[in-house]
């Protein structure tokens, strides 16, 4: 019996492991092209690990004019569109989860069909959209950092998610409250809002996520260098450098590493919030 | 909440009419609502407008009334950028959501380093597609990639150029794109299997159930729900896919990989049919709009 | 759990700080109103030409005071000589400023077009002014030229660049053709001398191969810019010109011939990789070649500015030779500035072009990233005494533009079908096919 529970530990952690090399694997191969020297990522035979630790690819990134301030650009526009998203979705996700007015079912309807509208075509009316935008200068938001967090800050995704998980939480508790004499407001902020802690880190994660990856919309309304996204850098960077995938592969390590902090952070939240639109679904 | 008798803001009067109340409920949405349907909507307008002009930057629109519809669909390579994209579609689908099963009920046994585990298998989530898709080339490249080497080295020497074969391409995405589902859907799986009651399992192995059979009756059955939201939330996601796309075979070779995004990014902008490009934008819309229907239909059922 | 969100709390609120300090730099200096007398006269003393730049402007100077935007493609923008020029132009014209921003070349034209169609297009930008003259991008600038008076000194095949319909629409920045680099210590310990006609190119290319060993004889492209060098260096095209009009044979017999003997090398012989299938694959080559692991390929100058700068090791092995082919000249590359429709500062735009590729900075240029000047005199300079670039100065007389540029479907079309014969296809049915979507392009057009 003993062997037999060994052998089944045995075989679950043989199981854990093959799956983490396929996850991990070509993350460990990128580092590995990353810490190469040119001449060693095109030698034949290739060479699995890099023959001596070449960091000089990571200096080369951040020697470059533009990356560090597309760098910060990058985090205050991912979080400042995450703050915006979390606070107005999950206000808008409240009504949806706990209030009655007419509409309520089509206006839910319209806010998941956002989702799937496929960006890429929406640039032109976009572009004319944000250069004409009112009191705001003869180039309207163009070149500024309100045209690139305030269109594509919320999202459906967002108000989704965040119904999903306020549907879960008994209603019985703002019931109470209601009874004791909260407004409405009061029983979001007071008791839905910390209650939803996890679902608010969930979306908070896959707004900076999204607003991170962003590109074809920052490109668009980027004009000056000093308003360059990340991606924006690094995919010029990419044509400045564009036979040396050493420093292609450390660039996309740089800009994967914030990603994994946060992640890394904010792991136990997300779980816990991940559980909640489980079980929000199922019940 | 019918048994609210309170406004938003503050409470001045003890009256408080139907309307009131709606109207409080509208503020809680104003502000999100106005922002998306702002620059959602009214771009979208103005492609249905551009759906039945002749438009090609920077001169004007003209009218062509249904020209672009009736090219749409006298038009082959948008049907077989439809075909691709439902290949890969349902391809990334089932392979990356059986695996996330998997690997969630893998996780779901109590062992230490189960945490390890975990955060690692999230981290093709967190990385851009982009990115994963540039090192996957670094991987498939016939020429400079590695798995070649390796599949030379360990004796196949007729290892298949994996990008430039018309079967591979496809099966290259659809792997590339079901890895990154995967790793996606392994936690929402395991709060599914999580929050499962044990009573049920211990009522079946009362019965003489077996593994495979609590597995088949009382799993799958608990987790369904959360498996048709995967579903629907992976369809979404890959319908739209492009990025992996541009980066491995650029929509190649011979159109194989051609998915619907591209070839409207293609026609609109490569192009410059604007007109068209917005025509095409509205087909593949519907298509999406129905999807969202049936899952809001069914994770409703019990919300 | 409460730890983490203070972590994350102090670590979003200390960027946000400083994002806050460095997001505020303030850019507006404007203290010069027009031109000072002082001014004038110190530039009046000045004497330009013989600094190898261009007259002072007096009527640029007196505009008042402007502000240029300006897009680069991403890889000259911040490059010394070009950012020296802009410099010292400002130095010069102090009431005109000027902004760079670089620009992917493949976006370029994508961005000029909404940027124009929104109404906010940048005064100065850098793709093929006759790609974006031909979609009415570009304002035209024939006057302008007139009022110069320089266009005698250029090359035709970079006034080729800016012209569409007799119409002007920029001035060229640099000009490359292509032309076949070798490794020759690889060819010399085959007892091998370069190709010169299409059958000395397949053998060749066989004979110098070492597939055991991991070495190519030749690592073609699937760019058909690239492959327009071989066609031109053969005598022949895929555009026709009639009646001052193009007109598609994609399967044009004598092209398919070349096209057929280009691919070969990778599909038959397999003496050469079959290019990747990304869109951006035209460094492939070059990347090869640097590290040694073809014998030979066939790139433009800018190429062996690179072999120099990124692989310095094999630099003292490249030799060039023109590209094989029975007739002479090959095809003409390099970009040219416009000023996207709609900007209201044609004028000052106009004459940061003549300052970028003035003769002083048009050198540099040369000499430190390998973008060849466009005007005729600057060929004598010593620059042009190295051997290896031999090859680019004597095809350079005889280079032709790649047109199908300014017809993205018929050019898509075209290149696909180069793409698919890699791929497997075969030739004729490959660019008979093209040639029929092509056909039904251009009735579209109409």
């Amino acid at each position: 019996m003993k062997t037999k529970q060994k052998m089944n530990k045995m075989i679950i952690y043989v199981l854990a492991s093959i799956v983490l090399i396929v996850f991990v694997g070509p993350y460990l191969w990128m580092l590995a092209t990353a810490l190469k020297t040119p001449g060693e990522v095109m030698a034949w035979p290739p060479t699995i690990l890099p023959e001596k630790l070449y960091f000089e690819n990571f200096v080369t990134i951040w020697q470059n004019s533009v990356l560090p301030r597309a760098f910060l650009n990058s985090v205050i526009v991912a979080l400042t569109a995450t703050v915006i998203n979390v606070f107005f979705a999950s206000l808008a996700a409240f009504a949806f989860a706990r209030l009655d007015f007419p509409g309520k079912n089509g206006l839910f309807l319209t806010v998941l069909a956002t989702m799937m509208i496929p960006s890429g075509l929406m640039v032109v009316p976009l572009f004319s959209m944000i250069r004409h935008m009112p009191f705001a200068g003869a180039n309207g938001w163009l070149d500024s950092y309100a045209g690139l967090i305030i269109p594509t800050a919320v999202t459906g995704f967002a108000i989704f998610l965040l119904r999903q998980y306020f549907m879960s939480i008994p209603k019985d508790l703002d019931d109470q409250a209601t009874i004791d004499g909260c407004s409405r407001l009061k029983v979001y902020w007071k008791i839905i809002m910390p209650l939803s802690r996890p679902a608010l880190g969930l979306v908070a994660i896959f707004s900076f996520l999204g607003n991170w990856n962003e590109y074809l919309w920052h490109l668009t309304v980027a004009r000056s260098e000093e308003m360059y996204t990340l991606q924006i850098a690094l995919a010029r960077f990419q044509t400045e450098h564009n036979i040396e995938w050493t420093l292609i592969m450390a660039g996309a390590t740089t800009a994967a590493i914030p990603m994994l902090i946060i992640y890394f952070l904010l792991q136990p939240l997300f779980e816990r919030g991940l559980s909640g639109i489980g079980t929000g679904m199922k019940d | 909440m019918s048994k609210s008798t309170s406004t938003m803001g503050h409470q001045t009067a003890s009256h408080s009419g139907k309307w009131k109340k709606h109207l409080g409920a509208y503020m809680f949405l104003a502000p999100a609502l106005t922002l998306l349907f702002t620059f959602s909507f009214v771009p979208i307008l103005y492609v249905i407008y551009l759906s039945f002009h002749r438009f090609r930057l920077p001169e004007d629109p003209v009218f062509i009334g249904f020209e672009n519809y009736i090219r749409l669909f006298s038009d082959s390579v948008f049907w077989t950028s439809i075909w691709n994209t439902l290949v890969y579609t349902i391809g990334s689908m089932f392979i990356g959501l059986f695996a996330a099963l998997c690997i969630a009920v893998l996780l779901n046994r109590s062992f230490r380093g189960k945490r390890f585990f975990k955060v690692f298998y999230f981290l093709p989530t967190v990385t851009s597609d982009v990115i994963s898709a540039m090192i996957f080339f670094w991987i498939f490249d016939h020429n400079l990639g590695i798995l070649n080497y390796l599949l030379t080295k360990a004796g196949f020497s007729a290892a298949p150029n994996w990008l430039l074969d018309p079967f591979w391409a496809m099966m290259i995405l659809i792997v590339v794109g079901a890895w990154r589902g995967a790793s996606y859907n392994i936690p929402i799986f395991l709060a599914g299997l999580g929050s499962v009651s044990k009573s049920y399992y211990e009522a079946a192995e009362i019965d003489g159930a077996n593994g495979w059979q609590k597995f088949w009756k009382i799993t799958i059955p608990s987790i369904m729900p959360i498996s048709v939201y995967c579903m629907v939330m992976s369809i979404i996601g890959s319908f739209q896919v492009v990025a992996i796309v541009d980066v491995l075979t650029d929509g190649g070779p011979r159109n194989s990989t051609l998915v619907a995004l591209k070839y409207l990014w293609q026609q609109s902008f490569e192009f410059n049919y604007v007109g068209y490009g917005a025509t095409i934008s509205l087909f593949i819309f519907p298509f999406l709009l129905l999807l969202t229907w049936l899952n809001l239909k069914l994770s409703n059922r019990g919300g | 759990m409460k730890k983490y969100y203070y972590l994350v709390f102090m670590l979003l609120t200390a960027l946000c700080l400083l994002a806050a300090c460095s997001g505020n730099d303030e850019t507006s200096g404007g203290v010069d109103e027009g031109a000072s007398q002082e001014h004038l006269d110190e530039m009046a003393a000045r004497n330009f030409e013989e600094e190898g730049l261009p007259e002072f402007n007096e009527a640029i100077a007196n505009l008042p005071d402007t502000s240029l935007e300006v897009w680069l493609a991403a890889d000259y923008v911040d490059e010394a000589p070009v950012v020296e020029a802009i410099e010292e132009f400002m130095e010069i014209y102090p009431n005109i400023k000027v902004e760079t921003a670089g620009h992917e070349w493949g976006d370029m034209q994508d961005q000029v077009r909404l940027a124009v169609n929104g109404g906010a297009p940048p005064d100065l930008a850098h793709q093929h002014a006759f790609a974006m003259g031909s979609q009415g991008l570009a304002e035209p600038v024939s006057d302008l030229w007139e009022e110069w008076g320089a266009e005698d000194q250029f090359l035709p095949g970079a006034i080729d660049n800016v012209t569409w319909e007799g119409e002007m629409f920029g001035v060229p920045i640099d000009i490359n053709t292509t032309f076949y680099l070798y490794n020759t210590e690889m060819f010399e310990e085959k007892g091998l001398e370069p190709p010169a006609t299409l059958e000395e190119f397949t053998e060749v290319s066989q004979e110098v191969a070492e597939i055991d060993e991991g070495r190519y004889g030749f690592v073609p492209a699937a760019s058909t810019w690239g492959l327009q060098g071989w066609l031109i260096a053969e005598g022949t095209d895929v555009l026709e010109e009639v009646d001052g009009k193009f007109v598609p044979k994609l399967n044009n017999p004598e092209a398919l011939e070349v096209i057929k003997t280009y691919t070969d090398i990778a599909t038959e012989y397999e003496v050469g990789p079959i290019p990747p299938a990304q869109s951006r694959q035209s460094d492939h080559p070059v990347a090869m070649f640097g590290n040694e692991r073809t014998a030979a390929i066939v790139s433009g100058p800018f190429d062996i500015a690179r072999i120099k700068n990124e692989f310095p090791d094999m630099y003292d092995k490249v030799g060039t030779a023109p590209i094989p082919g029975s007739g002479e000249g090959s095809v003409a590359g390099g970009g040219s500035m416009f000023v996207p429709r709609g900007s209201e500062n044609r004028e000052a735009a106009f004459e940061l072009m003549k300052w970028i590729i003035s003769d002083k900075y048009a050198l540099r240029m040369a000499e430190e990233m390998g973008r060849h000047p466009v005007k005729e005199h600057l060929y004598e300079d010593e620059l042009y005494d190295d051997p290896l670039l031999e090859p680019f100065v004597e095809t350079l007389k005889h280079a032709e533009q790649y047109y199908l540029e300014a017809f993205p479907e018929v050019n898509n079309a075209y290149t696909q079908a180069f793409r698919n014969v890699f791929d497997g296809e075969d030739v004729q049915s490959a660019f008979d096919a093209a040639q029929a979507e092509a056909e039904a392009a251009i009735e579209r057009e109409q």
